[in-house]
């Protein structure tokens, strides 16, 4: 009896130490999280941040524009003729599908991928499938710690 | 004899169970500490990334001078903006002490952070295990921190990059938190 009293106690302290690895490891988890998305929107922030300070567009860049029509077309977004890096981009929708890799030492590399889109004027949310003069920027960075990717956007009128 | 196998059993048993009871008590404890301390170094990190946001994204706001970053090195800067809409520029100055600074923290490597406002006293906006400050021309290359002494090589400057970690001042089972935050400004007013 005295035995079984004993097995009781140790399943029951086994179950208790568990219990709080568990959930140790459940608040640690929840640390590292937390440190990841201020690493990563740091990062996704940097790169809207460049972004915001080129051209509007391709056709903006030496001249105006008065027509959403003349603007480069929806199929057309991203890098130019002779642009391949951000030192060469102009204008914003050259950084459409544009990557790269920004490390951190805590958390190592965390990648960050640009779409940008033409959105409708009176719903910033919806994808244009025509030209417009407002372009949406969204910034998606991705980490092993980060539960899910961190979606950064902004947005930018001519 | 069967006694006293059972009293060495219970002796064993008893002797195991404090220890794991122990050992227990020993990572609440530590997990707590852990806790505690990164709760604190993400706290500081993001009060001294507000800080320097409000400040740095306001360079070049209404100054008096063309010469609006008048000191630019690795780890001090420091520039005109009116950082109280008053319609004067104020001169912001930020600089990193040295260790010795804060020798009263067990951390042998943490580094007081200080911000001036115009002819004020320096004050303690942070602490810092490091402080790097890059800095860009307007097609991104960056300058090196020899040119920047001169004033025309500072005017060049369109882009600020921070790289700031934190380290919190006292160790938890022999180490310390660290927290990184790194992040490039393009101040409206230097593009």
């Amino acid at each position: 009896m005295q035995q079984l009293l004993v097995i009781g106690a140790l399943i029951i302290l086994g179950s208790l130490v568990l219990t709080f690895n568990r959930s140790t490891q459940n608040v640690n988890a929840n640390n590292y999280f937390n440190t990841a998305v201020i690493d990563a929107t740091a990062s996704g922030q940097s790169i809207i941040e460049s972004i915001q300070t080129k051209a509007f567009d391709e056709q903006t860049v030496l001249s105006a524009v008065t027509s959403a029509g003349d603007l480069t077309g929806v199929g057309s977004l991203g890098p130019d003729a002779g642009e391949s890096n951000p030192l060469q981009f102009d204008d914003i929708d050259d950084y459409d599908n544009y990557t790269e890799v920004d490390t951190f030492q805590q958390f190592g590399n965390f990648s960050v991928s640009v779409q940008v889109n033409y959105v409708q004027k009176y719903s910033p949310e919806t994808i244009s499938s025509t030209p417009t003069f407002i372009k949406k920027i969204d910034v998606t960075v991705t980490n092993s710690y980060l539960v899910q990717p961190l979606t950064l956007s902004r947005i930018i009128s001519y | 004899m069967s006694q006293l196998l059972d009293i060495i059993g219970s002796f064993i048993t008893g002797a195991t169970i404090i220890l794991v009871i122990m050992n227990l008590n020993f990572q609440i404890t530590t997990s707590q500490r852990e806790n505690f301390f990164n709760s604190i170094s993400q706290t500081e990190v993001v009060n001294f990334a507000s800080v320097v946001e409000n400040d740095i994204y306001k360079i070049g706001f209404q100054p008096s001078t063309s010469n609006i970053i008048t000191a630019a090195t690795s780890n001090t800067i420091q520039f005109y903006a009116d950082i109280d809409n008053d319609t004067t520029a104020e001169q912001i100055y930020y600089t990193i002490g040295d260790t010795s600074s804060l020798s009263g923290t067990p951390n042998p490597h943490d580094r007081p952070v200080y911000r001036r406002v115009g002819t004020g006293s320096l004050n303690l906006v942070g602490t810092a295990y490091s402080l790097d400050i890059a800095y860009y021309d307007s097609i991104g290359n960056q300058l090196q921190y020899a040119s920047l002494s001169s004033q025309s090589a500072r005017n060049r400057i369109k882009k600020i990059s921070f790289n700031y970690v934190f380290e919190s001042p006292y160790p938890v089972d022999g180490n310390y938190q660290k927290v990184q935050w790194k992040k490039s400004f393009n101040p409206r007013n230097l593009n």
